[in-house]
């Protein structure tokens, strides 16, 4: 798909090409509380589903990205808990991310005029490199690392809603189901850091331009 | 305040205007709020909304609206994992409510919509403001009924208000809405916790053209 998307781009710019930015705000029930920039090129692949490549960058400093929910848990499990020292949470933060998906419009509007909009069902593939981080508490949340950095696979799905006007600018918001295995949670160093499949909510808001 | 007063005014009176042809949807939905880290609720909802314009294709559309939410208590079902492992393994208690019904009023802005064939496409962006119901778990505050600080706060209903982003697709007389729906209310957990919930819902509905 990746592939078929850099030909087409390379082949032709007015076919219905279109570019765009983003912004991606944490998830309010995760971790990982990092504002994401993101960038996206997408091409049609017929007449109702498009194929897509987003890029995303983490612009917030690492570890301060440690979501609030992170830091109370530590807090509260640290006063419920004889020896606090032995309370370390993981965090997983995401420093950067790569996207391939497709989406599909039941209404043509690949080469439309004027006002169009509807929703859309997307769906693909996501890789993004990972920080690890230990938080504790003692006079207040205080992390340690990156203990381990890696890559990690994961698959996207979910819907988008978008909106064109008279020009050939448009605006989307997406609501993405991403799943991928993470940490399980666990306060206790002693405890086995075992992965499990973890599902998070991303929303995010974006300004495409139709070439 | 004079100002808004006299737009307002004005969109009571385009609602009782004879001259406007009405139109008139009905909608039922599913769905569940998502970003809530210690619950993951279920919810229905039945709506009606009110179409003063009956052609919408050449002017952004203002649409009002109503609906009733309700999200059954599945008790400790309705836990994710991680309230599992800290009222179980730690022995902390979160301070967990949930949404037992909604009802509110909404109005929803759709800038333009687009026709292909026989299937019609629409965004929108809205607002509501209601009344929501709420209900502690005693469970999860480690308490039985005898405590009279928790139960003086277990059932609630707040002023809420929240915005709405919405697609819609349609054939004829019947349509689906996709709708990312947030409810944000203030409320009091054990009778000492004041806590600002804003809580996000993705519900798909089904519409039907009266």
């Amino acid at each position: 798909m990746i592939i078929a998307l850099l030909l087409s781009l390379a082949s032709s710019a007015s076919t219905g090409t279109e570019v765009g930015v983003g912004y991606r705000a944490g998830d309010a029930s995760d971790f990982d509380d990092g504002r994401v920039l993101l960038g996206h090129v997408r091409t049609p692949i017929t007449s109702t589903i498009t194929a897509e490549l987003t890029g995303g960058y983490s612009v917030s400093s690492r570890p301060d990205s440690i979501s609030g929910l992170a830091k109370t848990l530590t807090a509260i499990t640290s006063y419920a808990v004889m020896n606090s020292a032995d309370v370390a949470l993981r965090c997983r933060l995401e420093s950067w991310s790569l996207q391939a998906m497709a989406d599909w419009s039941i209404v043509e509007r690949t080469h439309a005029k004027g006002w169009t909009g509807g929703p859309r069902l997307v769906s693909g593939l996501v890789l993004y490199g990972a920080e690890d981080y230990l938080l504790r508490y003692y006079d207040g949340p205080e992390s340690t690392g990156p203990v381990e950095q890696s890559t990690q696979i994961g698959a996207v799905a979910g819907a988008s809603i978008d909106v064109w006007g008279q020009s050939q600018f448009g605006v989307r918001f997406n609501i993405l189901n991403r799943f991928t295995f993470a940490p399980g949670v666990t306060f206790n160093t002693d405890e086995a850091q075992e992965e499990s499949l973890r599902r998070s909510i991303i929303t995010s808001i974006d300004m495409l331009w139709r070439l | 305040m004079r100002t808004q007063s006299l737009f307002v005014l004005a969109g009571c009176l385009s609602l009782t205007t004879p001259a406007a042809a009405t139109n008139r949807t009905v909608s039922g939905g599913i769905g569940s709020i998502v970003n809530d880290p210690f619950l993951k609720q279920k919810i229905v909802s039945v709506g009606l909304q009110y179409h003063p314009q009956a052609r919408p294709n050449t002017r952004p559309t203002v649409v009002f609206g109503a609906d009733a939410l309700y999200s059954p208590d599945f008790g400790s079902n309705d836990f994710r994992p991680l309230t599992t492992k800290l009222i179980e393994n730690i022995s902390v208690s979160p301070d967990i409510s949930t949404i037992s019904y909604a009802l509110r009023g909404n109005i929803v802005v759709y800038p333009g919509s687009y026709s292909a064939g026989s299937v019609e496409t629409k965004v929108g962006i809205g607002t509501s403001i209601g009344a929501v119901k709420t209900t502690d778990s005693l469970e999860a505050l480690d308490v039985d009924r005898s405590s009279e600080i928790a139960t003086a706060t277990m059932n609630q209903i707040h002023p809420c208000s929240g915005l709405l982003i919405v697609g819609e697709i349609w054939r004829q007389t019947t349509g689906l809405r996709l709708r990312w729906d947030t409810i944000l209310f203030i409320e009091t957990v054990n009778s000492t916790t004041l806590e600002m919930k804003n809580n996000g819902s993705l519900m798909l509905d089904l519409m039907v053209r009266l």
